[in-house]
């Protein structure tokens, strides 16, 4: 009798089960929805833009927050706060001209002196002033629609930055200064001229953004969006499949590739990378400091297999940084493999010249992926040129402290991304004085004063042939003094049900207001 | 039996001075400038240092944990640097999500692990038995993620039948649920079992069975409640270790529970946040195994004895 009740209360709780999970499903992921629900791996934990680290929580504030300019799919600059804009011929006086129509979200019209704000907030911010402060000199406000960007110094590279929301957003004046600290903590306290307005935030969970009703451009086509996070990519991957969600702000990995690509309900737009693998040298101490040396290692290396360890074959070979064809891009293809095609009995050789043959290395990397596999790739390189080298795996702080800062390192697996597309950011950023120890110069190399104005001319150079010659010349100097070996850029890519449009090259930048349903 | 109630949760505080001092400590030890860090390797020195101060990071480890000691025992566990929001409100958000999963992956445990741990003691070396403890190996050693991510293809993708991601409602922790109890199922299992074949065999179950009382009676009334004991201990100790556990099932199911603000925070190295959650799950399992122990002495009349004796004696 017991038995049989048992029996009984189990059923029960089965088809209670049952019931409370059948509502849950099935999702089409074909047919519009009146929400989009977009997967990120992070949404911000503020939307004080001055004072937050500009990583995947971009993607939150820059559905909100507007720039002066912004890119099309051609990677053009188009018009976005500012109407139109002039560029003096030496290249260190921008005037905007401002929309009239711009409103912030509370009313208030978009204006110069807000603009002038920003201008003096992004160079004193902890995480952009290193781009804003050695650069920005003064902002003029001559009217109400018109500002004056004076530089310290000639840079054709300045609109990349305002046209780029990882570095620039334009933020209201008057509600900054009124709400002090308390700004963009909450949904009250978010004011921006973007296209949406953030309407519902669950902190580390979610947010909920709908149209901006005041925006003095064309309604954005998806009125409501939920942004939400997910951690792991290949569970977003899953949920894109199941119509969870719509789109995931972040790359495919390579194991859900094939599933991913194979299904006619979702799209798929791939583009190289920003992001730039390299092998860095301590080229101010150890036996790398000989440039033989470094040459040796480069003469050791297949690119091909850095790839397919580290990206699963998604990626594309470098020969110097910013050979993606960015702006400035002297398209010296080829370049490396003319000096350093693989060669092991040259590398062999060059070793023994230095005196290094059998010697220990340590390979230093971060502990995550891919970078264990990649310095494993490197060790075996290494090994095959005489050098008895191991892999030191270092927890992310601590190789940001004593590798990155100090210069702790013999050789090191890392990777940098400029977050522009121009030349002078990843050159600067990685070879000029001024960038030892910086993001991109972990090699702390030190270039001589001739390299060093090569590259400030070509910042400051506006003709595009003059400056490619110039950026020609520093490249070669690169390659000869083997700073650094750049691998490989991965493949970026933006996976979206197919029951969304949006014109190929926009996907990268990541903006609610270019997708729309079909 | 209120003395010894009283004695076990006293016993928590010095246990929490020392727990504070370990985690504050190791925390201390990782090396990495927390400034550097919080601002990123594009900025300043002066930056860095301007934040060190900011930070209370120019003054000496002793001062700061007894700063943070005295703080804590207010409720003040410091403010995240990540979020710029009190550590103790954020952990609190989270803690609800994490506790219902646990608890709903331990009651699935302790639903199938028990009965199938005593099928298999009450039929011994039969089919029962053999596919019992089959069973138990095969679920302690399927490793929970790839569990979980073959269940979210099966349910989730291939059936439509439930969600992948998320808690919005009961059914988004079923399969987050039954990813963390496999392994739950497997110890319970084969403890209830190891307890009751003891328990069986004992003098005072064969009395019972020789006053010719039922099989059910003898199994149910006499050898379970005994064998349950430990199994009340063990249950407990593997709820406490679910609620430090979650992290890999909270990942895969983009669940924005405690494990997941503790590995998030430990890789910004937000010392506040880490600190103070480790902190609070730790007073969490603390107080969790003082309810165990409670609820042991409630059920086990020894306990309850000693301590009825002590209050008589008036000791």
């Amino acid at each position: 009798m017991k038995v049989k009740k048992l029996l009984a209360l189990a059923l029960s709780a089965a088809m209670a089960l049952s019931m409370t999970v059948m509502p849950a499903a099935p999702v089409s992921a074909s047919a519009p929805k009146e929400m989009m629900t977009i997967g990120t791996p992070a949404i911000t934990d503020s939307f004080n833009f001055f004072n937050t680290t500009n990583g995947y929580e971009t993607f939150s504030m820059s559905q909100v927050y507007d720039l002066l300019v912004q890119k099309n799919e051609n990677s053009e600059y188009i018009p976005a706060l500012a109407d139109s804009w002039e560029i003096d011929e030496s290249a260190q006086k921008f005037t905007f001209n401002l929309n009239p129509n711009a409103k912030w979200s509370t009313g208030d019209p978009v204006t110069s002196e807000d603009v002038a704000f920003s201008m003096e907030q992004l160079k004193a911010s902890d995480f952009v002033s290193y781009i804003y402060a050695p650069l920005l000199d003064s902002v003029e406000c001559p009217d109400e629609h018109t500002v004056i960007i004076n530089l310290t110094k000639p840079s054709v590279s300045f609109m990349e930055y305002l046209a780029n929301p990882y570095y620039s957003s334009i933020l209201s004046k008057k509600a900054y200064e009124e709400m002090g600290d308390s700004y963009g903590t909450s949904v009250d306290t978010i004011v921006g001229s973007g296209p949406y307005k953030v309407t519902e935030w669950n902190v580390g969970e979610s947010l909920t953004f709908e149209a901006n009703p005041d925006y003095y451009r064309d309604a954005p086509a998806i009125s409501k969006v939920k942004m939400v996070v997910m951690n792991d990519s290949n569970g977003a991957m899953m949920a894109l499949q199941t119509g969870e969600i719509d789109a995931y702000f972040d790359d495919v990995p390579g194991v859900s590739r094939g599933t991913i690509e194979g299904s006619d309900q979702i799209s798929i737009y791939d583009w190289t990378s920003t992001i730039l693998f390299c092998v860095f040298f301590n080229t101010q101490n150890g036996m790398f400091s000989d440039v033989n040396m470094r040459k040796a290692v480069a003469m050791s290396m297949n690119k091909d297999d850095y790839i397919i360890v580290g990206n699963e074959g998604f990626g594309t070979p470098a020969d110097y940084p910013g050979d993606r064809g960015d702006i400035g891009d002297p398209e010296l293809h080829g370049i490396y493999d003319e000096n350093y095609a693989t060669n092991l009995d040259e590398a062999k050789k060059l070793v023994e010249e230095a005196g290094h043959a059998g010697e220990e290395v340590v390979i230093k990397t971060y502990s995550t992926d891919p970078y264990p596999a990649l310095a494993t790739v490197l060790q075996n390189s290494l090994s095959q040129i005489g050098l008895n080298a191991r892999v030191e795996q270092i927890e992310r702080a601590t190789f940001i402290d004593t590798v990155l800062g100090k210069g702790d390192f013999d050789i090191q697996i890392c990777r940098w991304a400029a977050a522009t597309e121009d030349m002078d950011e990843i050159i600067y950023g990685s070879l000029h004085t001024d960038s030892i120890g910086s993001p991109g110069n972990w090699s702390f190399y030190q270039p001589t004063p001739e390299m060093d104005k090569l590259i400030t001319d070509a910042a400051g150079e506006v003709d595009p042939a003059a400056r490619k010659d110039l950026y020609k010349q520093v490249i070669e100097n690169y390659i000869n003094d083997m700073v650094y070996v750049s691998i490989y850029y991965p493949t970026s890519s933006r996976a979206y049900s197919s029951a969304l449009q949006i014109t190929d090259g926009l996907q990268k930048y990541d903006y609610f207001a270019n997708y729309s349903w079909k | 039996m209120i003395r010894y109630v009283i004695k076990r949760i006293l016993t928590i505080i010095p246990m929490l001075v020392v727990v504070m001092f370990i985690i504050y400590g190791i925390m201390e030890l990782t090396p990495g400038e927390p400034a550097r860090l919080i601002l990123g390797t594009n900025a300043s020195q002066e930056a860095v240092d301007q934040k060190t101060i900011e930070l209370g990071y120019d003054k000496p480890f002793l001062v700061r944990y007894v700063n943070y000691v005295i703080h804590a025992f207010t409720g003040d566990f410091g403010t995240s640097w990540q979020t710029g929001r009190p550590v103790f409100q954020e952990v609190l958000i989270r803690f609800p999500t994490t506790i219902k999963l646990a608890a709903f992956a331990m009651v699935l445990a302790v639903c199938i692990g028990i009965p199938l741990g005593i099928l298999s003691a009450v039929k011994q070396y039969s089919v029962f038995d053999a596919v019992g403890t089959t069973l138990a190996m095969v679920m302690a050693s399927v490793p929970s993620f790839w569990l979980a991510m073959m269940l979210i293809i099966l349910f989730a993708v291939k059936l439509h039948l439930l969600p992948s991601f998320g808690t919005g409602s009961f059914a988004h922790y079923i399969l987050p649920a039954i990813s963390m109890s496999f392994a739950e199922i497997a110890v319970l299992l084969r403890f209830t079992r190891t307890t009751m074949v003891e328990a069986i065999r004992q003098d005072y179950v064969r009395t019972a069975r020789a006053k010719g009382q039922k099989e059910s009676t003898v199994v149910f009334g006499h050898a379970l409640p005994n064998a349950l004991l430990p199994v009340v201990t063990v249950t407990g100790t593997e709820f406490c270790g679910m609620l430090g556990g979650v992290v890999t099932i909270e990942t895969v199911f983009s669940i924005n529970g405690c494990g997941m603000l503790i590995y998030n925070s430990i890789l910004k190295k937000d010392i506040p946040m880490v600190t103070g959650s480790a902190i609070f799950l730790t007073t969490s399992v603390m107080l969790m195994m003082v309810v165990i122990d409670i609820i042991y002495a409630f059920i086990d009349p020894r306990i309850k004895a000693r301590y009825a004796g002590t209050a008589k004696g008036g000791k």
